[in-house]
């Protein structure tokens, strides 16, 4: 444990190192935070000792009012470098955050939302630890540094014992690490599995009243919380012993003091002075000490979530990347025989495609209808390479998809979904994903030219407005997505389910907007409804995997036997079944 | 929906009384912990006193004093430590005790709110439960505070009395600057969401945006949008320092140097370097409790927003049963099928339920029906007709404001208040799995052979499922989709071969977009397949349906229009 928190360490540094002013800045910060302290601690021994002679003494006072000062400084400096440090660890943070996006962009780590919030509360407790460690942490090894030689020039007695101190308490602090490690993780895994428990119980109550097996559910809660308590029970030992090391320490210290003091009753100016110094020896052995102890719940939790950002950032795409890249233009599509099965873990699944052969010219327009979401759905993982085919291939401008580099298919391969993810930001931000080179005069040229300058309107008023992703309707995401499409340089665009979450007003503008953004661009066109597949040049029907019909759709309506035809004829509400 | 939205208002002594029944559930914890706070805040005033009695040598024994003191200090800090694992312990249970009694609530009668309530609202939920868990840690806080508080002002006051009264001014200040924002490093949990739905929708929404031209770009903007946020929060941050520093710091410098002033200017005041010392001492212990009587105050305030949540969760029910240390769960119920004989019909009359307000479920009024044996029966509507609160009334999830529900078999008409889990199956709008082993989640702990289970896998449309995948895990990442936890969850309300069957229409599963399995609910098609397979078994059905073919299979359809039925 202590070992992969080195390597962990390592890994934070890593992002730490970029920042080499404010490193320097906060190295000099703490430098002075700890000569402040130990002038403290010096000021006020003077100042007991000039006390020593009677209130009246002048030294004292003047002492006394130095020493005000110099805390009122202090507090300052400590101040600024908590800042400094805070700053330091969001920038981490930030840094992290990127590397997690762009990871998640690049290798398909998925991330659900539930997911993405541990990934933030990962990462401020990472980002507490590295201002906890660094102004906490670092500033008190400094000041036990200066209070040892501040000591050894008064009393190499005391020096020493503070030396002894830092040594045992290191060890000290290792071998709990050590120690405890097991039972604290089997102890957090507990109380996640409770409250796992917990949330799953009150949403699937419907389901478990309408079985009639409450009983059973609150079974199941009593059972993890029973191996929670144990669990906890364990970790509590571990615990126990860290706070037993503390209390030794603080009634050894107190022990330690008063022997010190005792020869000081006789009294004398450099009886009062030494008794300062003493006291401030004892609160800096005790101080770094006692926080390790009481913290150490909070290191090992910093520790936990280092370990799991990284074996995030450690994922592995599971598609291997090819090398060669996508021309520009209207690409090409030719399928070949491709079969494809989901695999859901233990069920088996029917076979989602089935030896499906297709070709889509440059510039032309394929309209799928399948019965049953999943064969569509799977013809759009398998075209942006979600997932590889069982059999067959694709081919995209002549290159199998599994030769290409991911970043060349992301580029001139897009897709248009109900579900387009908005963000908070503003709307020009949500238009070009961030890409400033985009001007107002392309943007707005582009919303004219798609027919959707009344819907910016509408939506959000102004390309500057805040979107509130919460609040954003889905419909309007869609939308969206046409314009984002538009500002790309697709070559090909897959239409996932065009109905999607449109109600009837909006399903027009999309429909002009999607036809005047397919001019000229290859498509696919997963449908749900038959209107969207008025501008297919030509139609695929899928039923159970297999494909059933397959030709140019001018030539498909005149033909008798024509599913497609018939389908066009009944017309049943817009359900395509 | 957000945290205000979420809160309503409770009566002032509900936390008050909530609070001192946690406390009554652990009496001897509150006791040790009580004394350990007020030791701690008043080791400050133990070191001025002896601090005094050295300088001013007015006792024979100054140096025992001293070393009473410094004895003294240690036993509190060890106190302290042990006291410390008895608070976390003590928190711990607490939160448990909430959390095991709202699930025996919840599974007894659920609430309306828990009927619309989502995975984050649940997450709430179980954070504000733990918090309160945590009150009665800040309850020994607060007593500890207010003692040393008291202690201090009963020695100061023979010595000073216009410092005195300074010294409870800066008390006073600390109590009311922003301890709570400088206390914590962890962001506030609102700030915490708002980043994380950033990273979720961004990451989440990866086929959106998988276009985005200048990768290395858009990577380096994600960042910008983080530190924009980064950078609001610290100057919120720099407004509580500065607060801070206006109420305490500034006052307690001036406090100072008007010690050290005084003593020079004003060496006749009779004050000794032991007075000023001691006067220091229970300076820092009130400017200690008053920090903690803020921090106490502050949160009280959560807590009553965070009952206040609860309560609403709770449908603004009661909350004495949350705190209630009675035995754990009622012993097991039988776990067979109790008999209802042939079923012949149902007829509901006259069904009205009201919506509450907050408009968790949607109003149903004056609903009457009948359905005989072996007939389909579909519901259709427009979203927020009623249709699923229907059912949901049907069953007893929501409490009926009127209705009669017959229930007719050979043994005879019964009438009762909700069809029970031995009449009807029933598949809710969104089905949710447990976590474990398949078997598991099909016999929810009932006992049922593998044959029955492997019958109702293959009528739910999951054929082909051998007895050895009973014992797979659910709750991968990919594993079951949307469409197979819909059919595992048919498959489970057809195991007892219920004699109605109730279908909501899962197929408009609606909430987190981004938790949903990438390929989508189950289709109208195939909850079409299932039904009529169904129907051919001589099945009652009662569905809820937009598909044209099932509608048009439909022995009888039943129209909902904006809250009556036509």
């Amino acid at each position: 444990m202590l070992g992969s928190m080195n390597c962990n360490c390592t890994s934070i540094a890593r992002y730490l190192q970029r920042q080499q002013l404010p490193a320097a800045l906060l190295t000099g910060l703490l430098l002075a935070g700890t000569g402040l302290q130990l002038a403290v601690v010096q000021t006020a021994a003077a100042a007991m000792g000039g006390l020593n002679h009677g209130p009246t003494d002048s030294r004292a006072v003047w002492y006394g009012a130095t020493c005000v000062g110099i805390v009122a400084v202090q507090r300052c400096v400590a101040l600024a470098a908590s800042l400094l440090v805070e700053r330091a660890a969001r920038t981490v943070t930030a840094a992290i955050r990127c590397a997690i996006v762009d990871h998640a962009l690049r290798a398909a780590v998925g991330v659900t939302r539930h997911r993405s919030q541990q990934i933030e509360a990962d990462l401020a407790i990472v980002s507490a630890a590295i201002a906890a460690g660094l102004s906490g942490g670092a500033g008190a090894a400094l000041l036990l540094v200066g209070a040892a030689a501040l000591l050894a020039a008064i009393d190499l007695r005391l020096a020493s014992g503070v030396l002894a101190a830092v040594i045992l308490g290191s060890a000290a602090f290792g071998a709990l690490w050590r120690m405890g490690a097991t039972n604290w993780a089997t102890a957090h895994a507990a109380e996640a599995t409770r409250d796992g428990v917990f949330a799953e119980l009150l949403l699937g109550a419907i389901d478990l009243r309408s079985s009639g097996a409450a009983s059973y559910g609150e079974r199941r809660f009593a059972a993890a919380l029973g191996a929670w308590r144990l669990a906890a029970h364990a970790a509590d030992r571990d615990r126990a012993i860290a706070r037993l090391i503390a209390a030794i320490t603080a009634i050894a210290a107190a022990l330690w003091g008063a022997a010190e003091m005792s020869p000081l009753a006789s009294g004398g100016d450099a009886g009062a002075e030494r008794a300062v110094l003493i006291a401030a020896a004892i609160v800096a052995m005790v101080a770094p000490l006692w926080r390790v102890c009481l913290g150490l719940g909070g290191l090992r939790c910093a520790a936990a979530a280092i370990g799991r950002l990284d074996a995030l950032l450690a994922m592995h795409p599971s598609l291997p990347d090819g090398e060669r890249a996508l021309p520009g233009g209207a690409l090409a599509v030719l399928c070949n025989h491709i079969s494809f099965r989901p695999k859901h873990g233990a069920l088996e699944t029917a076979a989602a495609l089935d030896d499906i052969s297709f070709a889509i010219a440059p510039e032309q327009i394929l309209g799928v209808l399948g019965s049953g979401a999943s064969s569509a759905a799977a013809l759009g993982q398998l075209l942006l390479r979600d997932t590889d085919p069982d059999s067959g291939q694709i081919l995209v401008a002549g290159h199998d998809l599994r030769q290409l580099t991911g970043q060349s298919l992301r580029r001139r391969v897009g897709v248009i979904s109900p579900e387009t993810g908005v963000f908070a930001g503003t709307l020009r931000e949500n238009l070009t994903l961030l890409d400033r080179m985009i001007g107002d005069r392309r943007l707005y040229g582009l919303i004219d030219e798609l027919g959707l300058g009344a819907w910016l309107m509408h939506a959000a008023g102004d390309l500057d407005a805040i979107i509130d992703p919460q609040t954003f309707p889905p419909g309007d995401a869609q939308i969206l997505a046409i314009v984002r499409a538009g500002l790309r340089d697709y070559g090909l665009i897959i239409v996932d389910r065009a109905a999607g979450q449109l109600d009837a007003a909006r399903q027009q503008l999309f429909d002009r907007a999607l036809g005047r953004l397919l001019d000229g661009r290859s498509a696919v066109i997963l449908a749900d409804r038959l209107e969207t597949l008025e501008r297919a040049d030509q139609i695929m029907i899928v039923s159970d995997g297999r494909m059933i019909e397959y030709g140019a759709r001018t030539r498909l309506l005149t033909c008798a036997a024509s599913h497609y035809a018939a389908l066009r004829r009944r017309k049943v509400g817009g359900i395509v079944g | 929906m957000s945290a205000e939205q979420r809160t309503a208002p409770i009566a002032e002594p509900g936390t008050l009384w909530l609070l001192w029944r946690l406390i009554w559930g652990a009496p001897l914890q509150f006791v040790a912990m009580a004394i350990e706070r007020v030791a701690l805040p008043c080791w400050p005033i133990l070191a001025g006193l002896s601090a005094r009695s050295y300088l001013d040598r007015t006792t024979g024994h100054s140096l025992s004093q001293l070393l009473a003191c410094l004895l003294a200090l240690g036993v509190a800090l060890a106190l302290r430590s042990g006291a410390g694992g008895s608070a976390t312990r003590w928190a711990r249970e607490a939160s448990a005790l909430l959390q095991r009694n709202l699930i025996g609530r919840s599974l007894e009668r659920p609430s309306r709110q828990l009927l619309a309530a989502d995975a984050a609202a649940i997450e709430q939920l179980h954070e504000d439960l733990v918090f309160i868990g945590s009150l009665g840690d800040r309850a020994c806080d607060l007593v500890g505070a207010l003692l040393a508080l008291g202690i201090a002002l009963v020695v100061l006051r023979p010595i000073d009395a216009p410092l005195m009264s300074l010294l409870v001014l800066v008390a006073i200040g600390a109590a009311v600057a922003p301890t709570e924002s400088l206390g914590s490093r962890a962001w506030p949990r609102a700030e915490n969401d708002d980043r994380a739905d950033s990273i979720a929708e961004i990451v989440g929404a990866r086929r959106s945006i998988r276009a985005a031209v200048a990768e290395a770009q858009f990577i380096a903007r994600v960042g910008e949008l983080s530190r924009r946020r980064d950078s609001a929060d610290l100057s919120e941050r720099r407004r509580a320092l500065v607060k801070t520093a206006l109420c305490v710091a500034i006052p307690a410098t001036m406090l100072g140097l008007a010690l050290v002033v005084a003593d020079t200017a004003m060496p006749g005041a009779g004050r000794s370097a032991g007075d000023a010392a001691l006067l220091a001492g229970c300076g820092v212990a009130m400017v200690a409790s008053g920090r903690r009587i803020g921090a106490s105050a502050s949160a009280y305030r959560l807590a009553r927003a965070a009952l206040g949540r609860i309560a609403h969760f709770l449908d603004g029910s009661p909350l004495d049963r949350l705190v209630a240390t009675a035995p754990a769960f009622p012993a097991a119920a039988p776990q067979s099928p109790p008999a209802v004989g042939q079923f012949d019909r149902l007829d509901i009359r006259d069904l009205i339920c009201r919506a509450p307000e907050g408009g968790a479920i949607d109003a149903i009024d004056a609903i009457d029906f009948s359905l005989r044996r072996g007939t389909l029966t579909v519901i259709i509507g427009p979203s927020g007709s009623g249709k699923t609160t229907l059912l949901r009334a049907l069953l007893g999830l929501i409490e009926l404001d009127r209705g009669v529900i017959s229930w007719s078999a050979t043994g005879g008409v019964e009438t009762c208040g909700a069809l029970t889990s031995a009449m009807a199956g029933y598949l809710p709008q969104t089905p949710r799995l447990l976590r474990g082993t398949l078997r598991e989640n099909l016999t929810l702990g009932r006992p049922i052979d593998d044959a029955a289970l492997v019958q109702a896998l293959d009528q739910a449309g999951l054929g082909g499922t051998s007895a050895a995948w009973l014992n797979s895990a659910v709750g991968d990442e990919r594993w079951p989709s949307a469409e197979q936890t819909v059919r595992l969850t048919i498959a489970r309300c057809l195991i007892y071969r219920p004699p109605l069957i109730i279908f909501d229409d899962p197929a408009q599963i609606s909430g987190d977009m981004l938790a949903r399995a990438p390929d989508g609910a189950i289709d109208g098609h195939a909850m079409d397949q299932i039904i009529q397979r169904l129907q051919g078994g001589g099945a009652t059905l009662l569905v809820v349906s937009q598909h044209a073919a099932t509608i048009g299979r439909a022995d009888q359809r039943l129209v909902l229009h904006d809250k009556t039925k036509k």
